[in-house]
């Protein structure tokens, strides 16, 4: 009885989820503007990953004398040195790593929360979805600036806080359309099926509910890493970020600290300054793309 | 013994407008390794009927009911609890349209295999898995395409894995809800060839709900007809067809195309079934009937024998032929 009847639809076999990302990916690429998002964070993740490894960046490698301080490109130092007398180009490098680490964290936080609030909310409904919708409008407003400069005043500035702030800031777009999307979701009939196997709520959402929002999370998560990552810069130029460690924000803001502007030392704004463009752009870019190729709505066939 | 008692189920749902019976003390037997076919055209409570029994039905639904004897355990004192072990283990269901009620991102095998997971947490791993692949040849699909997505199915096969699920407790009853509904004829042929091999195979009784009379005709043992949430005419397949004791099972007879004889207009039903939140005084199809008589009027006919094992709820039974 194992016949294949002739109104089969005939499929390659074994799509397992690893070729479900891996035809995602190559959806995005087919996209010419998917193609320039994800070569420009190819090319993002090897330079913050490998960058540092090559050219290592020793902060305490000061300049000697005058002279080197705010020095323009030369052989020793490809893309001159700070105001300090240190290589922009190692701590460029040095920057990618911090700013993506805290970027991919702080995106890893609101996710986690956004997505919980968001199924918890869509799935319970009635109080539990009236109590954290409350929540989430309340942090909707909530205005990230003044409150990370507020919490810079009591902790001290510190990479930590930065990323908690940003974190707990971003989640809730991501709590709203996860919880939209699960609204539908368990309204639909394998749900009340599943349901009446008399499968727990917990089961349902871990195996049901969950495999049918991940796309959606997915789409959101690139976008809001963007966010994330343009936000550290913006606090960190505001010279809320950790002055210890160096990351993009950072050294734009002891740039701007130092008057590299007024000096024309154009070689210490410009490359921190180009790489924020670059990441968040290759994040928006692919971002697009893949909610696209992801929204239900948005989807063309 | 039958394997299913149902005496007297009544469904009520109260709604802001009134209430509707769906349900009025419908009462019939299935008896084991059989294939009961149930009746009627849209809303007239096939599916609240028979999703009683395994207690599905929303919770706004006010059921009642004399009994529900199944293999003669009477199933409404149980509790919610106890009705959890029924459930799946002793009483099945296909549900209707197969592409929603197939969860988009999982493999079929995985959710084969998931009501033998919650029902029967002692079956290892090893050996569930076994079952699921032999559920598959059951309901023949190629084992290896188990790994495979509800997408990557057609529309026959999914309503092959839907059957498989069923199946994956080894019930005594299955309830088939429009099985073959939105397939295509040659499919709805081959699905119903399936449940009749897997009855003859596994002698498990079924309930297969369908609108269409030719399905029911080509599978079904034997037949029950309802109207407005009653019995209209129950009895033997063949011989119910063959000489209906009830107008309204004679009209669905007569609204089906004949392809042996002359070319001939298709009779429709004038009109359209009652409002099932008025109360109904005598038989709820006197407006569409066309042997209707006073007495139709105020008085309900009961189901009464009309022939052996042949049951019709009209005062003109006689008359119908």
């Amino acid at each position: 009885m194992t016949v294949d009847w002739p109104g089969a639809v005939v499929t390659r076999p074994v799509p397992a989820r690893v070729g479900r990302l891996r035809e995602t990916l190559a959806l995005v690429w087919q996209d010419r503007i998917g193609r320039i998002g994800l070569i420009l964070l190819a090319f993002t993740a090897v330079v913050a990953i490998v960058g540092p490894i090559v050219f290592p960046f020793d902060p305490t490698l000061v300049g000697k004398s005058a002279a080197d301080i705010l020095k323009p490109p030369s052989a020793a130092h490809w893309l001159g040195t700070d105001e300090l007398g240190r290589d922009v180009f190692r701590s460029t490098l040095e920057g990618a790593q911090l700013s993506l680490i805290i970027g991919l964290v702080a995106t890893a936080i609101s996710i986690v929360v956004g997505a919980s609030v968001g199924i918890a909310a869509g799935y319970r409904l009635g109080l539990t979805d009236r109590l954290l919708m409350r929540i989430t409008d309340f942090f909707l407003v909530l205005p990230t600036l003044p409150l990370i400069i507020v919490l810079a005043a009591l902790f001290g500035q510190s990479t930590v806080i930065l990323v908690l702030v940003i974190g707990l800031t971003s989640w809730p777009s991501t709590a709203r359309i996860v919880r939209s999307q699960v609204l539908s979701l368990r309204e639909r009939q394998f749900i009340t099926r599943v349901r009446s196997l008399g499968a727990s709520d917990v089961r349902i959402v871990r195996h049901h509910i969950l495999g049918n929002v991940l796309p959606l999370i997915f789409a959101n998560t690139v976008l809001i890493i963007a966010g994330s990552i343009l936000a550290e810069a913006t606090l960190a130029f505001l010279g809320l970020g950790d002055p210890v460690h160096v990351s993009w924000g950072t050294m734009l803001h002891f740039a701007f600290d130092s008057g590299a502007t007024g000096r024309g030392a154009w070689w210490y704004i410009l490359p921190p300054g180009i790489g924020i463009v670059l990441v968040v752009l290759g994040f928006i870019l692919a971002g697009h793309t893949l909610d696209r190729i992801l929204n239900p709505r948005l989807r063309e066939r | 013994m039958s394997l299913l008692e149902i005496d007297d189920l009544s469904v009520r749902f109260p709604t802001s407008r009134g209430e509707v019976r769906a349900v009025d003390r419908v009462s019939f037997r299935v008896e084991r390794g059989e294939m009961l076919g149930l009746a009627g055209e849209s809303g007239c409570g096939k599916t609240t009927t028979a999703l009683a029994v395994p207690r599905l039905l929303p919770d706004a639904a006010v059921v009642e009911a004399r009994r529900i004897a199944l293999d003669g355990r009477d199933l409404v004192p149980l509790s919610e609890h106890e009705m959890e072990a029924v459930r799946w283990r002793d009483v099945a269901i296909v549900f209707q349209g197969a592409m929603n009620a197939l969860n988009p991102v999982q493999s079929v095998r995985d959710q084969i295999l998931e009501p033998i997971r919650l029902h029967e947490p002692e079956v290892s791993g090893a050996a569930a898995r076994a079952r699921v692949d032999e559920l598959l040849e059951q309901v023949g699909i190629s084992i290896r395409r188990g790994r495979d997505y509800p997408h990557e199915f057609s529309g026959g096969m999914r309503q092959r894995v839907m059957i498989a699920m069923a199946l994956a407790c080894r019930p005594k009853l299955l309830i088939a809800d429009e099985p073959v509904t939105a397939l295509d004829v040659m499919i709805q042929a081959q699905i119903l060839a399936l449940l009749r091999d897997l009855r003859d195979e596994l002698g498990i009784a079924m309930i297969l709900i369908s609108h269409d009379l030719s399905v029911i005709a080509e599978a079904c043992d034997r037949t029950v007809i309802m109207y407005a949430g009653r019995v209209a005419e129950a009895g033997g397949s063949g011989p119910m067809f063959e000489h209906p004791a009830h107008p309204y099972t004679r009209a669905l007879i007569g609204a089906f195309p004949d392809l042996t004889s002359e070319r001939v207009l298709i009779d429709g039903i004038p009109g359209a079934p009652p409002d099932l939140r008025a109360i109904i005084l005598g038989c709820p199809y006197v407006p569409r009937c066309p042997l209707a008589i006073e007495r139709c009027r105020v008085e309900q006919p009961a189901l009464r024998e009309v022939g052996a094992g042949h049951l019709s709820a009209c005062h003109r039974a006689e008359d119908v032929a």
